[in-house]
Formats: structure tokens, sequence, C-alpha cells
């Protein structure tokens, strides 16, 4: 049971191969994450990574917010189960089970419970003294799933399970995982390269391409809603159809022209509302996909408007039984065999009254179609629009579009002309005091969030609203004009306000800042030491008193007539289990040996078996062949029949020994594991009693030897806390500093373990760039110097432009949230906390926080 | 005419005489093989040696007991030397190989090819260029004269032979390896429940390799011996016994004593045989 946080994981080999680049994942707790995509996409890696099976390039991996990078695999608390079982071939399958266990010393009673209890869960009960090779793989791939849930691990990790089993067998596991995942309530990270799989198994599903994540989302979403082409055609089966198109905006409409095809469509602007509206120029191309199941044919009684619908020659079918698929070309030269980007599968229930070579007419359903651009593969209709456009006109500080005017303030630089006008959803909100007047049309569930449709005059908006807007609303609008821009072509008019000021800086360790810096440091350092100092000397106080008081309690007790009873029992006890063990053995040899006797019966019985079965089979065919020679006049037939009977005759004796060394291994295979079912509880009986005689009798000497016990349990508490301490107090001294313009701040240790565990000592001779946002950084007495420029007055924000010069000579330009005006030329001092901050190495572009 | 020309070109035609041609020839070679064995034997029963009799004209088991009980060579001793040294050497010179030979297999260091490479290389050389350095390095530690010298020697160089039961590691899935790290196995965990009880056939193969070489050695246990009866090893003292007084009345008793000696390593082999066919590996993976 754990969240699993992968950030900005990277895999590279020694060879400069990357298997895995930039993998951030958030994994809650109890889910079931899927790992997708063809082989040689990294999945397979970032499970082993997670597994501590192999080492992690870059990033860190937290397992309920422990990193765990250097942790050995044993101490993640994970269970694995293989692709190809890994059963230990050794030893049955209640051993195989057990061995975790075994090595985590966990007492024989609990192993025995927990064996029988995922025995019985994976039916495997009547199976545990067999060994693995007796059995078949889907009882194999039980037991390794038995071995994995036994420990009852945090994270469950599956690669590839199913794929060494057969079809049927598959999707029977497959349920069966499914119940356990649902029976356990653990987390699931199961790789495949089976969508099947991925779909029905999956809360949630990765999909990954050459080490890079595509897309991680749940099923339906992945289906509905792929982010790019290659999930688009990933997930499904067929694949989905895709076609080149333009696609070019006629007032309310949109026409899509689609290539290598007189196929043209005219669609209302509407239902391509959320194509990014740089795409609707009729120049760019895009990738246009459409599922099979959401075309259909239009029969000859069907209404025909020629705008929604075009043109499809028939190449083939393929039947299915419940439905078919109809094979075709939108060019009418096409072969629709070949998968080019004019083949196309429509799926229909059957193919009654069509022929191939027929040209028909195919409706599309135009909601479920998706646009990618054609070089990057993206989607360009993005489910929650980040960007609005819409064209506008600036004149003098007056900015107008779609009817709407609104006044810049006078700081703004502009320049007059007829733009675009960006604006970032964020940069839009319902306001009492907005100038924007818009009406809600239509408010869309995004997951968990709402996304409303708000109509200008002409254009739409979108923005995300709260609970309590409601369609057919009017609201008023405020824009934020510090974050919109406006283009005229590549020429801007109006440019965003910078959102982060940028600052190199260095990384410094504590010797070198206190001895730069004259031991003005050491204050902290002992005070970090005096902390642990101080957090230890209470543990350790503590340790001693509850030795003290126990020494009190037991120090009024006979502990001679204590010995001299438990004693007694002791050898009473070993008298017992002796007696046991004997009786044990007893029986265990006599079970073998009958089990022997049998095995030797048997084998001679099932030898007989076949020795008496082929005989009967030889005579037959020399009887045949006698009566057949006496019978015979035709010279061909007796000379074909003669060599039958020779090659009989020859291949007998071999078949013969064949069909024996079947039979002596199948018995032997059975005599293997009635064996074992012998073994295999005896070993175990044996095992339990001595336990149980070892710890009774230690419990007794306990009792008289109570000092020493006592003695020894407070020298290990002590001893343990003093190693603790030692790692506490290294870990106090570790102290860094980034040095920015000559001054020293501290790093707090979060920003300090990101750092060293990104580049380790190289971190010392590295430049970085640190951005500060320029609402968390605040004007004060001390800290970075800097020189008013100028003051910009946006009306409800107000920045204070100033200049801060760097130790070589490069100069930065600062905007600062502030709200009084500062007269230019003063100098003042800029102060901000490390933690608002993002820190990127310069050299390699690595962000690190 | 034609059916046998036929019958003389037929595949079983060919079969028969190729098979009939070659179980002479082996035949031939395995007598000339096994002679001086059966000779041996023969006269390790023989009253007295005459060269001219194969079979001996009187037979008697007296050179058996003389082995043990002539009072001129302390046979017994040097049986006892022998054994001692073959056995400490073959454990741990198993141990030592197969824990070379997995850490070859399954840890990846730098330079492990160039490690491997060169122990081959090295291992080309014959054992006694290094007699000299050797002796004088025993002498150090004061083993020059003494029989866990020789052991030393013997199993210094055991990793060398790491070649074979690498070969076998390898066929082991490191899967298993894996699903026992994460079952919360370290490496020597692996190595000794895991890994060892499937590797069986190469146990037994490392243990009888290691248990002959010094059993049958002569070179280096004359060298450390330095002419002490008490050092001798059988291989030596057989020797020793053959030129004694420049006679051939100790040649039945050299001839009982090489039966003997044989005995030793048959009894071995035949209790690891049935270990050497088992293969235990079925079930690990899938298949």
């Amino acid at each position: 049971m754990a969240n699993i946080k992968l950030d900005h994981i990277y895999k590279v080999y020694p060879n400069g191969v990357k298997a895995v680049s930039d993998f951030t994942m958030d994994i809650k707790d109890k889910e079931f994450i899927v790992f997708v995509g063809p082989s040689g996409c990294g999945k397979s890696t970032t499970l082993r990574m997670i597994a501590g099976l192999e080492d992690i390039s870059a990033g860190e991996l937290y397992i309920d917010d422990r990193i765990v990078n250097d942790v050995e695999p044993k101490d993640r608390d994970i269970a694995m189960v293989f692709q190809n079982y890994a059963l230990y071939p050794h030893m049955t399958v209640y051993e195989n089970m057990a061995f975790g266990l075994q090595l985590r010393h966990v007492p024989t009673e609990e192993i025995h419970e927990r064996v029988l209890w995922a025995a019985n869960i994976l039916g495997l009960t009547d199976y545990l003294d067999r060994k693995p090779r007796a059995m078949s793989g889907g009882q194999r791939q039980r037991v390794a799933l038995g071995r994995a849930i036994l420990r009852n691990p945090k994270v469950m990790l599956l690669d590839e399970p199913l794929s060494n089993l057969d079809a049927k067998l598959r999707a029977q596991m497959r349920s069966e995982i499914a119940k356990l995942h649902q029976d356990l309530q653990t987390t699931f990270i199961y790789v495949t390269h089976d969508q099947v799989e991925a779909m029905t198994l999956g809360t949630r599903v990765v999909v990954m391409k050459l080490g890079e994540i595509q897309q991680i989302d749940s099923p339906k979403n992945l289906y509905d809603y792929p982010q790019n082409k290659f999930v688009a055609g990933f997930i499904g089966t067929p694949q989905m159809n895709f076609f080149q198109a333009t696609l070019l905006r006629k007032g309310d409409q949109v026409e899509i022209n689609f290539e290598w095809s007189d196929n043209k469509l005219m669609v209302d602007a509407n239902e391509l509302i959320k194509v990014q509206p740089y795409y609707l120029d009729g120049k760019h191309k895009v990738w246009f996909g459409i599922r099979c199941e959401d075309i259909s044919l239009l029969g000859p009684g069907d209404q025909v408007n020629p705008e929604d619908n075009f043109n499809v020659k028939i190449s083939h079918f393929e039947e299915l039984g419940n439905e078919t698929l109809i094979y075709g070309d939108i060019n009418m030269n096409g072969d629709g065999f070949k998968e080019t980007s004019t083949r196309i599968i429509i799926k229909a229930l059957n193919s009654n009254g069509l022929n191939i070579g027929d040209v028909v007419k195919a409706k599309l359903n135009l909601e479920k179609a998706h646009f990618f651009d054609i070089n990057s593969e993206v989607s360009i209709v993005p489910r929650i629009p980040t960007l609005n456009v819409i064209s506008c006109k600036i004149n003098g500080h007056e900015l107008t579009f779609d009817g709407n005017t609104l006044t810049l303030p006078k700081v703004v630089e502009v320049k007059e002309g007829d733009g675009q006008l960006y604006l970032p959803i964020n940069a839009l909100s319902i306001d009492q005091n907005g100038k924007v007047n818009a009406k809600v049309i239509k408010i869309e569930q995004v997951e968990d969030k709402k996304l409303a449709y708000l109509k200008l005059n002409e254009r739409v908006l979108f923005l995300l609203v709260g609970d309590d807007v409601k369609v057919g609303d009017e609201v008023k609008l405020n824009i934020d004009i510090t974050q919109i821009t406006i283009k005229d072509g590549e020429e801007v008019l109006v440019s965003t306000l910078k959102k982060y000021n940028e600052i190199s800086s260095t990384f410094v360790n504590f010797v070198t800042a206190n001895t730069n810096e004259k031991n003005k440091y050491n204050p902290i350092l002992n005070s970090r030491i005096e902390e642990v100092n101080k957090s230890f000397d209470e543990k350790i106080k503590e340790v001693n008193a509850k030795y003290d008081a126990l020494i009190k309690e037991n120090s009024s007790k006979d502990l001679a007539a204590i010995k001299e009873v438990n004693n007694k029992k002791i050898a009473e006890l070993t008298q017992e289990t002796n007696a046991k063990l004997k009786e044990l053995d007893a029986n265990y040899k006599k079970n073998i040996a009958e089990v022997k006797k049998e095995h030797k019966v048997n084998k001679k019985q099932v030898v007989l078996k076949v020795k008496e079965e082929q005989e009967r089979i030889k005579r037959e065919e020399n009887e045949s062949y006698k009566k057949f020679l006496k019978v015979n006049k035709d010279k061909d037939v007796y000379h074909k029949r003669k060599t039958e009977h020779q090659d009989f005759k020859e291949n007998f004796p071999k078949e013969r020994e064949n069909l024996i060394n079947k039979a002596i291994d199948g018995e032997a295979l059975n005599f293997e594991t009635a064996l074992n079912e012998i073994k295999a509880p005896y070993k175990r009986d044996k095992k339990i009693l001595k336990n149980n005689y070892k710890t009774t009798v230690k419990a007794l000497k306990d009792e008289y030897n109570i000092i020493e016990v006592l003695n020894k349990e407070r020298n290990e508490e002590l001893s343990r806390l003093t190693k603790q301490k030692k790692v506490d107090l290294a870990k106090a001294k570790q102290i860094f500093f980034l040095k920015i313009n000559g001054h020293l701040y501290q790093s707090p240790d979060t920003i300090s373990n990101k750092m060293i565990q990104g580049l380790g000592t190289k971190v010392f001779v590295k430049d970085f760039i640190i951005e500060i946002p320029n609402d968390k950084i605040r004007v004060s007495d001390e800290g970075l110097k800097a020189t008013v420029e100028s003051f910009l007055d946006y009306g409800d924000k107000k920045f204070v432009i100033c200049n801060v010069k760097e130790e070589d000579g490069s100069e930065h330009e600062f905007y600062v949230l502030n709200d009084k005006e500062i007269a230019k030329g003063t100098e003042i001092h800029l102060t901000f906390d490390l933690i608002d901050t993002h820190i990127t190495e310069k050299s390699m572009n690595l962000r690190i926080y | 005419m034609s059916a046998k020309v036929e019958r003389y070109h037929s595949k079983k035609f060919k079969e028969i005489s190729s098979k009939t041609l070659i179980y002479i020839l082996l035949v031939i070679i395995s007598i000339i093989w096994l002679i001086p064995f059966v000779y041996l034997v023969f006269q390790s029963f023989a009253q007295s040696y005459s060269p001219s009799n194969f079979i001996p004209a009187a037979w008697t088991f007296d050179n058996y007991i003389n082995l043990f009980t002539d009072i001129s060579y302390p046979f017994g001793r040097w049986y006892l030397n022998t054994l001692l040294i073959a056995i400490i050497t073959a454990i741990l010179q198993t141990v030592f190989t197969l824990m070379t030979a997995y850490a070859f297999s399954r840890l990846r260091f730098r330079s492990r090819q160039a490690y491997m490479k060169f122990i081959l290389v090295i291992g080309m050389f014959p054992s006694f260029l290094g007699m000299i350095v050797t002796y004088f390095l025993l002498q150090m530690i004061g083993l020059s004269a003494s029989i866990f010298g020789l052991i030393v020697i013997y199993v210094a160089g055991s990793g060398m032979g790491y070649y074979v039961a690498k070969g076998f590691f390898d066929t082991i899935p490191k899967s298993l390896d894996e699903a026992a790290m994460i079952d919360g196995a370290n490496k020597n965990t692996v190595f000794w429940k895991v890994i060892l009880p499937l590797a069986k056939p190469i146990v037994v193969y490392t243990v009888l390799m290691s248990f002959t070489a010094p059993w049958g050695d002569y070179m280096m246990a004359s060298y450390i011996a330095q002419g002490k009866q008490e050092l001798f090893n059988v291989a030596v003292g057989l020797q020793q016994m053959m030129t004694k007084g420049n006679d051939i009345k100790y040649f039945p008793q050299f001839c009982a004593g090489g039966v003997f000696v044989s005995i030793g390593i048959m009894a071995l082999f035949f209790w690891l045989q049935k270990y050497y066919v088992e293969g235990v590996t079925g079930g690990a993976v899938k298949g």
C-alpha cells in the first residue's frame, strides 16, 4: 500500500543509448497502472528501475515519500512476477513461496499460515509439495503470483506475466489478476505489450514509445482523447483511419480537404471549435483520424447531403462473424490493401448488397474525429484549450476585439495595427467589475474540471469555472493585461510581462563558504549539531530509565528457584521433543520405503504393460502379413506390402523403446512427486518442532537470566542509537549554500538533496540559473542589490522594474510586484525564498528544482 | 541385376558398412588403450615378476598385504597423505572455482572481460615455470616442506579453472537471481541457496577434477617432499619403490599399489555419478 512517484527518471546505458527519458508520474495507492508500448519502448526497464534491478541514471524514485534510488530491491518492500516465472526449480511450490519469508526470519508458523492463505486464493492447495517441473505453465505462473502476494508488499510489479501462456489461459489469468487486485487492495504496476490487457486491467495506462511517455490516462480517455497520433493508432483494433487533410475556415463553416482524393467536407465551425485556430488557414496540413466504428455507409434510401459525406471505393471485406470490416480507399485509384493515408476501414454489421469495386457514400461522425499536427503528430484539439486566439485591432491604447473595447494601461508598450490576441485561459476571470460581457453557452466536464464556453458577440472563449456558473448566465470578464500577447504575423504588438526573473548562481559547500566568510556560519552548524545531540541525549536517558525500572522490578525475584524449576521443564521438553523427532523419522523412513517399493512395482508394471501392448501389435502385424501372403496373388501389391512389413520390422524396436522410456519417465515423475509429498511435510514438521523447542527453551532460560537479557537489550539499543546519532550528525553537518551575486543563501535540505542526487560532486563546478517568480520577490533592507529603473502601473497590479548587476558585469532586469512607487535611481535590496524558485543547470539545461 | 546394384547403393547398406568399419577401428583402439590396465591388474596378483608372461604363472594376494606390512616403505602413510591433500584441495578448489565462475557469470564490473582473457592466457603456461619462485614464497611462510604447502600450491590457482562452470552458470536464467534478490537474498545467499543447488552436475565435475589432479600429481609433490619419505604422496612413493635397489622385485607390489590408488578415485566417481547425470533445471522458467 503505497504511493510511488517517479520524478524525471532517465535510464542511459554506458554505450549512450537512452532507454527511458524524463519519466515523470505519480502513482496513487491501490492504483492498477499498466505500462504498454511496442517492444523496446523502455516499459520493462522502467519497471526494473522501480524494482531496483536496474540503476537509475538520473531522477528520483519515491516510494511513500522516501527516495529509494540507492535502496536494495529487498528493502523496497516490493514483489515482482517475471515473464518466465523464475521459480526455484529445486524447491517445492511450498518452499518457493516460503523462501522470501524465510530469508526475512518470519516465524515458521506464520510462514505456514501465509503460504496456505496464498495457496488457497490461487487454488494451489493440492500442489504445494510438487516441484515446478511437474506443473503446467498456468500453474507455474500462479505459483509466481503466490510468491509475490505472500509478503503483502507495498507494490506488486508484473513484467509481462501472461505472455508465455496460450490465449485461453491468458484470458482466464487476466481476470484472476484483476480479482487479485480487488482483493489485495495493493498498488499494481503491470507491463505488457498487449493493448487488450492494458485496456481491461488498468485504472490508468501509460503508453510509451522509444523511452518516452506518450500519454498517461484512463483506458477510456486513451481511446476517446488520444494526445498524439501514436496513441491514437496504438490503441484500438482495427487501427484508426488516418488521412492527410487541410482545414480552411470559411465564415461559420470549415472546409476539410483530403489529400490525394477529390473528397471534401463542409462542416459547421462549432464542431471543430476546439481545433487550434492556427491550423484553420487551409495551408497547414494535418492528420485527420477517425475510428472505423464512427463511419457509416449510406444506403440508397438515405438522404444525401453532398457536404457531409464522401466517396469510398470498396476493395475487400473481412468477415468477423458478428460484424464485417469493409476495406476501401478514398482515392478512386487506390487499392485499399496497403496501409496508405487514403486507405479506409469501415465497421458494418454485414456486407449485404456490397461488391468489391463499388463506390459508396460514407458519413463521418465528426464529433469523434481527431486532428494531429502533420510533423509533431501531437493532437491539435486539446481537451482544455490553454489559449484563446481572437482577431483584434489596436488603435492608440484602445484594444478592440469581437465588439469589445479595452483601454490598455499607459505603461504598456504598443504598436498600432491589426493582429491576433492571444489570451491564455489563466488571464481570464469572472469579475463583477469586468469590462467584457459574455454569455455561457455550454459547460463541459473534463475530468474534475469544468470548462465553460463563453460567447462574446461572435467568437467563443474558453474558461475554467467553478460550480456556481450555469449555462445561460451572463457574466463579466476581467482580463489580466500582463499575460496577453498580440501579434501581427511575426511582429509582436503587445508582449506578455516577464513572469520569472533570472540570475545565475553556483553551489557551495559549508567549509568553502565558512572559510570565505571568516567562520560566519559556525553558529548555524553548531545549532544543528546541538539539536541532534539534544534529541539523542533524551532518547538515551529514556532507555536508561526504562532499564533501571525493569531491573528494580526483577531484583526481588528468586532467580535460583526459577532456574531449578525451568531447568527441569527444559529436560522434560528435550525428552519429549526427541521422542517426537524419532517418531517423525521412523514414519518418514517407513513412508519413503513404501513409496520406493511401490515405485519399483509400478515401474515394472508400466514397462510390462507397454511391452505386452507392443507384443500384441507385433503379433497382429505378423499374422496379417502371413495371411496376406497366403491370399494375395498380385505381384505389385505384394511388393508394396512387403516393404511395409519390412519398415514395420525395422522401426518396431525403436518405437517400443521410445514408448517404454516415456512410460518410465512418467512413472519417475509420479515417484518424485510422491517422494516430495512425504519429504516436504517431514522437513516442515521437523523444523517447526525444532523451532518450537528452541524458542521455548530460550524463553525459559531468559526467565532466570533476566538480568543478562536486560543488559544485552539495553546495550543493543544504545549501540543502535549511537549508530543512528552518527548518521544524523553527519547529515546535520551537510550544509550547502547557493552563491548568488556574491551573497550566500543557505540552501534548504530539499534543494540540496536534489542538487546532489542529480549531479553528484559535479554540482560544485556547475553554473545554475535561478528563476524567481516576480510575485515571490520582495523589497527589503538587505539582500540582492538593485537600482530602480522604472515603475509599471497596470491598475490592479504594480511592478517595480530594477536593474541587478552581477559581479561579472552582466545585467539583469528584474520585475518586482510592489504596491508603492519607488523613485528612479533609488538603490534597493531584494529578498526571496529559495523554495519558491526554479533551479536549472546551465550547460545541460537540466531542470533540477 | 539392377535390383542387386540398387541394394549395394541403398542408404541402409552404406550405413551398415560404415558402422562396421568404425566399430572395428574403435575396438582396436580400445584394446591398445586397455592392455596396460589389464596388465597392471594381472601383475598385481603375480607371485613373481617375469616380463615375458602377460598372465602370471602363479597367483597370490600377498602383494596387497605386503603393501601395508612391508616396513621398508610407509605406503599407508603415503596413501593417507594423498587422501588428505586431495580431499582438502577438492573442497577448497571447488568452492573457489565456483565462486569465481559465479562472479564472472553474474557480476558486471570494470575490466571483467580483460580479466577473463588474462586468466585464460596465464593458464596456458605450464605451472612448473613458477616452481622456484613458489618454493621461495612457501619458505617465507614456513610451508616449504609440508603437505599443507602442497595444498596451498594446488588451491592458489583454483580460480583459473572457472571457465566450464561459468558456461554452466550462464545457462541458469538471471531472472532467478533477480527473483531471489527481491525475495530478500543478497549475492551470497543467491549463490549458496539458489545457484549451487541447481548446479549439481557442475559441482560434481569440479570436485572430480580438483580431486584427481593432486591425487596423481608427481612433479610438485616430489619437489615439496624434498626426499623426506613421510611427506610423499602415492605417486612419488610408488616411483621411489620402483627405483629402489635397481631391482624388479618390487614390481608386483608397485602394480598392487597402482590398482589400490585407482580404487579411491573410482569409488569417488561412482558415488558422485548419479548427480552427474541428473539434470535439475527443469521447470525454472517457461517451457
